[in-house]
């Protein structure tokens, strides 16, 4: 809309994606980006190669992405190639009316270099259905028509590329920084037409000559002449059929997702109660079980309720709204719908595996005012008082509460991804979990397993380690169990002092460590940053799952560090030893929307060198994350998604202690409830 | 007589041929009804008929509070919708719900007749649970003399037309009023998602 008021050509709609599943033609990249915040998932083939891409729009100029390829009979013994890559392009200039969209780009800068390759690309919009794009390619996009390198004036080093898999398997991994834009260039360039809203054909000079598949015996390309036709159909999914390179028929599918914008925004649970006219609400003097249940309803547990003058403090568990913001909400709500009306202030505190986290106080005639004011969400939040909880002794705790315990029958499934042998394994069986709380805080939990149909018990690949084997032999774990014990724990969580948090956890860790890890965060309630401190001794488990353990043992633990940087940027940077007796620190960075959905990535630097360390060099991976609710609009706090590495190895390797500090207590602190506050009064 | 099966699968790509993702509930699955709304209908609580223009569907919801003039309508599965003197003001389950209203202005120039420029408010609630306000500037016309059938009645009614927009947004709300000034019947609109819903007054 804004280039048609400006009269100048620009795209009209989300730009297309390559083969490599970022923004470009076919086979080659653009200058262009997605929306701010986008996941596009793209799966393409055409000949030998079959790309798997996820990528994502880190910022509004910087787009990141993770791919797994499969090459048919790529290996030098015949067999297929799984390959996986990261991409990072950054757009230098934004496409105005006379300047170009101008991006820079690393394609496969940390993987096995098959992909190995830069560029610096401008697009723009001559019409506003046609753009061009042209640009100069290092690298594997070094092919036909190669020159010497521009750079070269500036230094003698530009003019040759070393090669990029030089040290065979063990050097994969490592951030090539050696070879960026080094060697021969060669220009690239294309056009795309937008024929209709759905409609896009284009056409591209790709000068890949695709050398490392031809000497393994695929067809060489006999023109670097490449067209192709896009078509989006009205649910977003975008098909693409393509001839390419003269000698092979290509086939993309592509489906571009805004976390953003949840498929049901605010969801669709039922609607709070209204408020009633104060004449009918009945204050009875002991309004105890009515407020219980109540709360029920909404999904809190009652735990505590005290009232002091006219004040009343209630303490709930909630365990249904993703967003603690709707929770509080629902319970002033139900607090005004049954409390006497002498009480005029309302004191809600949050609850989290017995400690109580936050409190935030509402005056009664606030409610009542603003409930459907037109700026009422704005208002209620400036009006209420989210601070730290301080009420930790056990006062107006009702009789019923402690000891609690549930046990629950449900199914699990495990996936095993990156197999060489076959990229996607896993494991489904039934899990039997359950927990006891004798009291606030204290915590008995646990969860046996049984395996009913596993694909990972067939993987043949041992762990070929040079290091302790520390998580290597994951793939033991489940080969050598039937029966397993998930986890047994008892676990103390602890207010010692306003703004610090505490953990103490004895027993069966997880699946592969047992022994005692305590933790301390300090975390005020309107803070940006947290610090944490872990220290733990463990040991490792026997591979069939039971009571047993084997001989290694260590002593392990972290100093962390979260940022919340705003605008749902979050930092975290752990330094410690890891469990191979390994010290050094693991960096992360995550984007994260208000609705939940979370998008981030990390890497483990530590003092065991990347030959050691094996395939991969250092541990690193991608973490995605999204509420159940935000396709189900359902009112859940379940969640789905995973920590993806390309590999797991040895060194960099954290114990994974349930119920860490910070994952526990930060939706219930101040900034995550006041993100999301427009869900009070939903 | 269940609104928001309904609505959701008119609204969302959900029905339209995403992926259904394994192990998650459909969207659809069939709630069961509210104890709210099983009190309000046992207890013969005034009723009025509301429909849903994009999917054609049609349910009547209950009052189920009254409070400073504002009366909160409950459906069987869980939509609440509140409205002030037949203006709706705030719904609750839609879907990118309106949170809250300003529409004192509009309301005047409606009940009294008076064709001419009014400014109405709404806050609505987006995809990352943030509530975002949004102004119109909205046109009222008198449409003429019309008349509708309430029950087995026939009622003489006059057409006033609300035309708003915004930079963003345009939309076009329909009034049906008797002589002393009440809307009998109405087509207003509820936001982006919801889109537009019709009102009539169950005698």
């Amino acid at each position: 809309m804004v280039a048609a008021v400006a009269g100048f050509a620009m795209p009209v709609s989300a730009e297309t994606l390559s083969f490599y599943g970022t923004p470009g033609l076919m086979d080659m990249p653009s200058a262009y980006v997605l929306g701010d915040g986008e996941l596009a998932m793209t799966l393409a083939g055409f000949g030998p190669n079959l790309r798997g891409t996820l990528a994502f729009q880190i910022t509004p100029r910087l787009t990141g992405a993770f791919r797994y390829s499969w090459i048919d009979n790529f290996n030098r013994d015949g067999g297929d190639r799984y390959d996986r890559s990261f991409d990072l392009a950054y757009q230098i200039t934004r496409e105005t009316e006379t300047v170009p969209a101008i991006s820079i780009g690393l394609r496969d800068f940390g993987g096995t270099g098959i992909y190995s390759s830069e560029y610096i690309v401008a697009s723009k919009a001559i019409t506003p259905t046609v753009t061009v794009t042209g640009g100069m390619g290092w690298g594997r996009l070094a092919g036909r028509n190669a020159v010497s390198s521009p750079f070269a004036f500036i230094d003698d080093r530009f003019e040759t590329r070393p090669f990029a898999g030089e040290g065979g398997i063990d050097t994969t991994g490592q951030v090539d920084f050696g070879l960026w834009f080094r060697g021969d260039v060669s220009p690239f360039g294309g056009l795309t037409w937008q024929v209709s809203d759905k409609l896009t054909l284009m056409a591209e000079y790709a000068p890949d000559l695709y050398q490392r598949e031809v000497e393994r015996g695929a067809a060489a390309p006999l023109t670097p002449l490449n067209f192709g036709a896009q078509y989006q159909f009205d649910n977003g999914v975008t098909l693409g059929a393509y001839s390419l390179y003269g000698n092979d028929l290509g086939l993309s599918v592509n489906y571009v997702l805004n976390p953003a914008r949840a498929r049901v925004p605010g969801g669709i649970g039922v609607a709070p109660l209204a408020l009633r006219p104060r004449d009918t609400v009945v204050g009875d003097s002991n309004p105890t079980r009515r407020l219980s249940s109540g709360l029920a309803g909404e999904g809190m547990t009652l735990e505590n309720f005290v009232v002091a003058g006219s004040t009343a403090e209630i303490r709930v568990l909630s365990t249904t709204f993703p967003a603690t913001a709707q929770a509080i909400g629902r319970a002033a709500r139900v607090m005004a719908n049954t409390l006497p009306s002498e009480i005029t202030r309302f004191e809600i505190t949050l609850l989290n595996y017995g400690m109580p986290v936050s409190t935030v106080a509402i005056n009664r005639a606030d409610l009542k005012e603003l409930e459907f004011a037109p700026d009422g969400s704005w208002q209620s939040l400036a009006r209420a008082q989210i601070s730290d909880a301080t009420s930790t002794d056990r006062a107006g705790e009702l009789p019923d509460v402690y000891p609690a315990g549930n046990l629950d029958f449900g199914t699990y499934l495990t996936p095993s991804l990156f197999d060489p042998d076959s990229p996607l394994r896993l494991e489904a069986g039934v899990k039997l979990t359950g927990y006891f709380s004798p009291a606030p805080g204290m915590i008995l939990a646990g969860e046996v397993r049984q395996p009913v149909y596993s694909t990972i018990d067939t993987a043949i690949r041992t762990s070929n380690s040079e290091i302790q084997r520390v998580r290597s032999d994951a793939v033991r774990y489940y080969q050598e169990s039937e029966l397993e014990l998930a986890y047994l724990t008892a676990e103390h969580f602890a207010r010692p002092a306003p703004d610090i948090f505490s953990r103490v956890t004895v027993g069966y860790l997880e699946r592969m460590y047992g022994g005692v890890s305590a933790e301390v965060l300090w975390y005020p309630v309107d803070s940006r940053l947290a610090l944490g401190a872990e220290v733990n001794y463990a040991r490792q488990r026997d591979f069939d799952g039971g009571f047993g353990f084997q001989d290694y043992d260590v002593l392990t633990g972290h100093g962390s560090a979260y940022f919340d940087m705003g605008n749902g940027y979050f930092a975290q940077v752990d330094a410690g030893r890891y469990l191979a007796g390994d010290w050094g620190a693991t960096f992360r960075l995550d984007r994260e929307f208000n609705n939940g959905v979370r998008v981030g990535a990390f890497f483990t630097l530590t003092d065991i060198p990347f030959e050691d360390f094996g395939e991969g060099s250092f541990d690193k991976g991608i973490i995605i994350e999204m509420p159940v609710t935000w396709f189900t609009g359902k009112p859940t706090q379940d969640r789905i998604g995973s920590v993806v590495r390309p590999v797991l190895r040895d060194g960099g390797a954290r114990l994974e202690v349930r119920n860490r500090l910070y994952g526990v207590t930060r939706d219930l602190r101040g900034a995550e409830i006041s993100d999301s506050w427009g869900l009070f009064w939903r | 007589m269940k609104l928001l099966p309904l609505l959701v699968c008119g609204l969302l790509s959900a029905c339209a041929g995403l992926p259904a993702i394994p192990g998650l509930p459909a969207a659809d699955a069939t709630p069961t009804e509210t104890p709210a709304f099983a009190a309000a209908r046992a207890g013969g609580a005034e009723a009025i008929q509301i429909g849903v223009l994009r999917s054609g569907l049609s349910s009547i919801l209950f009052l189920d509070t009254f409070r400073d003039g504002v009366g909160t309508w409950i459906s069987s599965d869980g939509v609440s919708i509140a409205m002030r003197d037949g203006m709706m003001i705030a719904t609750r389950g839609l879907g990118g719900d309106l949170l809250g209203s300003d529409v004192t202005e509009p309301f005047v120039a409606i009940t009294s007749g008076q064709p001419g420029q009014v400014t109405r408010f709404h806050t609505f609630l987006d995809g990352e649970n943030r509530a975002v306000r949004r102004a119109y500037v909205c046109d009222i016309t008198a449409r003429g003399d019309r008349q509708i059938t309430l029950g087995d009645r026939d009622v003489p009614v006059r057409l006033l037309g609300e035309d708003c927009v915004n930079p963003e947004q345009q939309f076009l709300n329909l009034y049906w009023i008797d002589n002393t000034g009440r809307i009998l019947q109405s087509r207003q609109w509820a936001g982006d998602f919801a889109g537009v819903l019709t009102f009539r007054i169950v005698p």
